[in-house]
């Protein structure tokens, strides 16, 4: 299995047991339209993942289980999606990884500015809301 | 019965999640001390007896096996349980550094009944066979 198709898997384990989000099968059309970015940079790889709104707000509310939460909690919140699917991802394809993870980071993001030429993508989708993951090796 | 619980994560969204779970477990009445990493979990433990840490590794300025390894020097804390909540799956790893110093792993993304076997054995609690005291049914965190 390659990294990302890895990394896909997890993704949706873990946005499914602990965000309660059931992956969907990909529509014919969607909009590409993304408003956080939660990154995580290691000496091994970058993993970097997309969100629309209203998805980030929807992983929030669940994971919080209460709607009065703030662009901090939701930047918080993916920050650790991103963490638990790090942690789970290095126990799978760098066993031998014998550092602690390093801290993601989230924000909002500019796609205008984004270059992702060097990377291999992939997507989920969540109510027609596409998660854009973006994983690059670094060697 | 009441408890005090520390509860060590930099994250505030997990910190609000793990309070959350064990407040759906309704083990009695706690009071709930949060620390964004080992440093602030030390302060507030020389103030305050906890009855049960639970603490993430990864966390700045102090990371858990720092955190767990000073409060085992503190012969007051000497037998306090403490559960480590973790993305890192390679437990090998933590019982190496931690060895004989915890009393449990929590690996990331956990559901709320794991946190409610720890407090069970932990804090020797009656075992409630079909939780009609806790809130897990129809769970959301």
């Amino acid at each position: 299995m390659t990294k990302i198709q890895t990394l896909k898997d997890l993704i949706s384990n873990i946005l499914k047991k602990m965000f309660f989000l059931n992956e969907e099968t990909a529509p014919d059309k969607f909009m590409e339209t993304f408003f956080y970015s939660t990154e995580i940079t290691d000496n091994n790889f970058h993993i970097l993942l997309l969100f629309s709104d209203k998805l980030a707000c929807e992983i929030t509310e669940n994971f919080l289980g209460f709607e009065d939460y703030d662009q901090e909690d939701v930047l918080d919140c993916l920050q650790e999606v991103v963490n638990m699917i790090t942690g789970n991802f290095i126990g799978i394809c760098f066993p031998e990884h014998d550092k602690l993870l390093p801290f993601p980071t989230s924000s909002i993001c500019d796609t205008s500015t984004l270059s992702v030429e060097e990377y291999e993508s992939d997507y989920l989708f969540y109510h027609l809301q596409p998660l854009k993951i973006l994983y690059k090796e670094i060697k | 019965m009441s408890y005090n619980i520390l509860v060590l994560d930099d994250s505030r969204s997990m910190r609000k999640v793990l309070i959350k779970s064990i407040k759906m477990c309704n083990i009695g009445e706690v009071s709930f001390y949060q620390a964004i990493n080992g440093l602030e979990g030390l302060e507030i433990l020389k103030d305050i007896w906890v009855d049960m840490i639970f603490s993430d590794i990864n966390m700045p300025e102090m990371d858990g096996f720092t955190f767990v390894q000073n409060v085992r020097k503190n012969d007051v804390f000497e037998k306090t349980p403490i559960i480590i909540i973790t993305s890192e799956t390679r437990q090998d790893t933590i019982n190496e550094k931690l060895n004989g110093m915890i009393e449990g792993i929590i690996l990331k993304p956990f559901r709320p009944e794991e946190i409610k076997l720890f407090l069970t054995e932990h804090l020797h609690l009656e075992e409630n066979t079909d939780d009609e005291d806790s809130d897990f049914e129809g769970f959301d965190f």
